[in-house]
């Protein structure tokens, strides 16, 4: 994919993102919110007749109100269909429609199409529910990759995957190995074959609890990854412990000093190379450099006010956006023509705003009230910067949302702001 | 037993550079292995190709160990001098296993430092001394090794002493609890004996100044607190959990507490230097059996106390950390893994409350956006899993921590406030 289509992708999958939570939110009253799944090789007058038909069929439902509801929103969507001409645009669309409970007893229509997906749509869908249909969505926008992680020494284990971006640890084991202090009156010999055996069975348990949790799901995984001290996971991969299937899909092992939870966040930072071309490391990349810049260069602004300025100038390389923000923001001027700005939380009603300049209160309008990642994106476009969505799922993406506000960018050069 | 004062020492510094041969030496001079054992040992690591490791083999019993030749996990051995009963914990000095020597140096008053003449100040050199200094170690004791690979040169010897001294200074070690001896620990020069090879030199040899050492200072007038080091089942017995006692005092009879397992009873047994005892107080290293409590009922990193004066456990803590070195930078949202005396827990910076000022003390900022290298600050710290830990005011000798992460030490600091669950 070109850096330019990945961009796209990105910036589509936020707008996916956005309509799906919009519509996860919506109730119908009755069995009447319509969703249809339609694959890129139907044709579009099937669709339409498809529709057509189920208007007709809904004339049989008894509560007039759902009835209403429901053939409105059929009539909605065939109207859509006019749009399209023989089939639908690539990867195939997904339309819905419905009345929605609006609070108080009132409803309102919706009608929603998301075109093109990131994924083909596999199969025709249409469905009727008191909500709207958007699993077959949500897995699309998932992360891809699935990787079983393993960590372990002597004392402990740690079993776990990665999911796309999100590190999951699953199941844990502590073994009964000796440590070195031998008991008074154990013979060297003794002691050792002993504390072999134990080393073994260990192995023995390890394994069976990451046969357990990966052998089912070992067509899907892309890979395993073993960590540990030195000499341990050598050991474990050397001695033939794991299912022979699960053998062949060792990516890779890996030095990382901590076995419990914290090393399996451990192995994967540090099996960098094997998941290079992952989601998560893209992700990690750009994060690691922001982090860096902000330690010893000079090249990374964060928070919106100053990265805003930074885009205006121009100067920024890269907009780094957690894909978690929800903040919308508020542009305010007051009479004696100074603009400013205020992020608020986007389930937050507009607020009015003192003037910093010149102490006046400005009313907030909604008019000039905007998702603050549109409002960013349409500067960053028209300046030739790049947009990169960074995921929550690992710590430096958290800590974007958490302690940056969300909002980073890379700078071409310092800048001072 | 002895009725000299107990002295706990830890030996550290970076990997190969003679820390378990020193120990072994150490050992063998004073009459606590035989030399058929050395013999035996000699020719076990010449089958294995490792010629040379004789003397580490005694502290490195692992087979693991023993085929590498390096120190995964600490091995404490008892001996006596003239003035004081030591325990001494040999700690590994490879990167990956610096979690274990973190536990060893825990334990310990006062340090031995082994730096390799023919190769200075190592990564680890340099992560032992930040650590040990955070672990309260008092005097290090710095031995210049591997001198006969340098020809006993003074002038390498006094470079390695130059590079030390820098880093002492760079970690705010104070200098003058430091002293240094070149040593080898191989052919045994100023180890118990001056060396002729050395004439240059005419200070302490290393056994003197261990003798010299000042003695360990009482521990504050707290409760008894022992954190847990490991856990064995011995049959005859059943579960062992062993450690060293940072304060109070524990005897048969009481009636303790472990946290943050959470679980209790009377303790039965109290065994120190494979003898049993009525009591044992700060400093000793016990092994005990206490009624009731199985194997899998406690861990390593638990804290044992008084039934009615248990450990703390903390929900969330305030402390003030020093940033060591941190390859970027430390924000509210950052997971590393805290190490407390023997516990070892990711926790989550929360809040970057305020920062201070290194040199005064005195606040600067309030909420940072971050914090990174050689700055300090107050932070609120949410264990990802329970812990024990105390307030340095209360009890410092359960007070302080290190943090690590990307297989570096990244920070250290002090618990100002518990908050407890
Ligand atoms: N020539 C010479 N070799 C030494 C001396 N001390 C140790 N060695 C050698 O250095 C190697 C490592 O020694 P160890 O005692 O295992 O080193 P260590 O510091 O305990 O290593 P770790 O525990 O793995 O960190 C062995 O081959 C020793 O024989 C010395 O004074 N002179
Ligand atoms: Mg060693």
């Amino acid at each position: 994919m070109s850096q330019q289509e990945q961009e796209k992708s990105d910036k589509q999958k936020y707008d996916f993102r956005k309509v799906i939570e919009e519509l996860q939110e919506y109730e119908g009253s009755g069995t009447q919110l319509v969703s249809i799944y339609i694959p890129e090789d139907r044709l579009i007058s099937d669709v339409a007749a498809h529709i057509t038909q189920e208007h007709s069929e809904a004339s049989n439902i008894k509560s007039k109100q759902t009835r209403t509801a429901v053939q409105d929103a059929l009539t909605s969507l065939k109207d859509r269909l006019k749009y399209y001409d023989v089939r639908p645009p690539e990867n195939g669309m997904v339309m819905f429609s419905g009345a929605i409970n609006s609070g108080g007893g009132q409803t309102d229509m919706i009608t929603r199409v998301l075109e093109s997906p990131p994924d083909p749509v596999e199969s025709f869908r249409y469905h009727c529910d008191s909500a709207f249909l958007t699993d077959p969505l949500e897995h699309m926008l998932a992360d891809k990759g699935l990787f079983g992680l393993i960590v372990l020494d002597r004392r402990e284990a740690n079993v776990g995957w990665l999911k796309g971006k999100r590190v999951e640890p699953v199941k844990s084991a502590s073994s009964l190995v000796p440590g070195k202090q031998r008991k008074g009156g154990q013979s060297a010999q003794r002691f050792a074959r002993l504390r072999l055996e134990a080393i073994d069975n260990f192995y023995q348990e390890v394994a069976e609890m990451a046969n357990d949790l990966f052998v089912a799901k070992r067509h899907e995984i892309d890979g395993i990854i073993v960590g540990g001290p030195s000499p341990t996971k050598d050991e474990f991969l050397d001695g033939d412990y794991l299912h022979h299937e699960l053998q062949d899909s060792v990516l890779g092992k890996f030095d990382v000093s901590y076995t419990d939870e914290s090393g399996l966040y451990d192995l994967v930072d540090a099996a960098e190379d094997v998941l290079a071309e992952t989601e998560v490391m893209k992700d990690k990349e750009q994060m690691n450099e922001f982090f860096k810049e902000l330690h010893d260069g000079e090249k990374a602004t964060y928070g919106f006010e100053q990265t805003r300025r930074n885009l205006i100038m121009g100067s920024v390389d890269r907009l780094l956006i957690s894909e978690d923000l929800r903040d919308d923001v508020v542009t305010y001027e007051c009479s004696n023509g100074h603009e400013e700005r205020e992020v608020i939380d986007r389930r937050k009603n507009t607020s009015d705003h003192e003037c910093s300049e010149c102490g006046e209160v400005v009313e907030g309008d909604d008019e000039n009230r905007e998702d603050v990642i549109e409002h960013l994106i349409d500067i960053a476009e028209q300046r030739g910067t790049e947009t990169k969505f960074i995921s929550t799922d690992f710590e430096k993406g958290e800590q974007l949302l958490t302690a940056f506000g969300g909002i980073a960018g890379i700078l071409r050069y310092s800048t001072g702001v | 037993m002895s009725d000299k004062p107990h002295q706990n020492l830890a030996v550290i510094g970076h990997v190969d550079h003679g820390k378990s041969t020193m120990v072994g030496r150490l050992l063998f001079e004073t009459g606590s292995v035989p030399e058929h054992v050395i013999e035996q040992h000699r020719e076990e690591a010449e089958e294995k190709g490792k010629g040379g490791f004789e003397f580490a083999y005694v502290m490195d019993n692992l087979a693991e160990e023993r085929e590498r030749g390096v120190t995964i996990d600490i091995a404490h051995q008892e001996f006596d001098t003239d003035e004081y009963y030591f325990t001494i914990v040999d700690c590994p000095g490879h990167r990956d296993f610096v979690k274990n020597m973190i536990t060893g140096a825990s334990q310990a008053d006062n340090a031995v430092l082994v730096v390799a003449a023919d190769d200075g100040v190592q990564p680890q050199t340099q992560e032992h001394v930040f650590l040990s200094r955070t672990l309260g170690i008092n005097e290090l004791i710095v031995a210049v090794n591997k001198m006969d690979l340098v020809d006993y040169q003074e002038s390498r010897y006094q470079e390695t002493v130059e590079e030390v001294t820098q880093l002492l200074k760079q970690v705010q070690f104070n200098t003058d609890d430091a002293s240094f001896i070149p040593t080898s620990a191989f052919e045994g020069d100023n180890v118990s004996t001056a060396s002729e090879n050395t004439p240059w030199y005419d200070g302490e040899t290393l056994l003197e100044a261990l003798n010299n050492l000042p003695e360990p200072q009482p521990p504050t007038d707290a409760p008894l607190r022992l954190p847990i080091q490991d856990v064995y089942t011995i049959s005859g017995i059943g579960t062992v959990p062993v450690g060293r006692i940072e304060t109070g005092t524990m005897e048969t009879g009481d009636d303790v507490s472990f946290q943050p397992s959470d679980v209790g009873g009377e303790v039965k047994t109290v065994e120190m230097h494979h003898e049993e005892v009525p009591s044992a107080g700060p400093g000793d290293n016990v092994g005990f059996n206490v009624r009731g409590i199985g194997k899998d009922d406690i861990r390593r990193g638990d804290v044992c106390g008084p039934a009615d004066d248990p450990p703390s456990v903390a929900e969330t803590f305030q402390a003030r950390i020093v940033v060591m070195q941190h390859p970027s930078v430390i924000t509210a949202g950052y997971t590393p893994v805290f190490h407390a005396h023997t516990a070892q827990v990711a926790c989550t910076i929360e809040s970057i409350d305020y920062t201070i000022d290194p040199a005064s003390g005195e606040k600067e900022e309030e909420n940072p956006d971050f914090i990174q290298s050689g700055d300090a600050a107050v932070v609120t710290v949410r264990p990802q899993k329970p812990l024990s830990i105390e307030s340095a005011n209360e009890i410092p000798e359960l007070g302080s921590f290190a943090i690590r992460d990307m297989g570096q030490t990244v920070a250290a600091g002090q618990v100002l406030e518990v908050h407890e669950r």
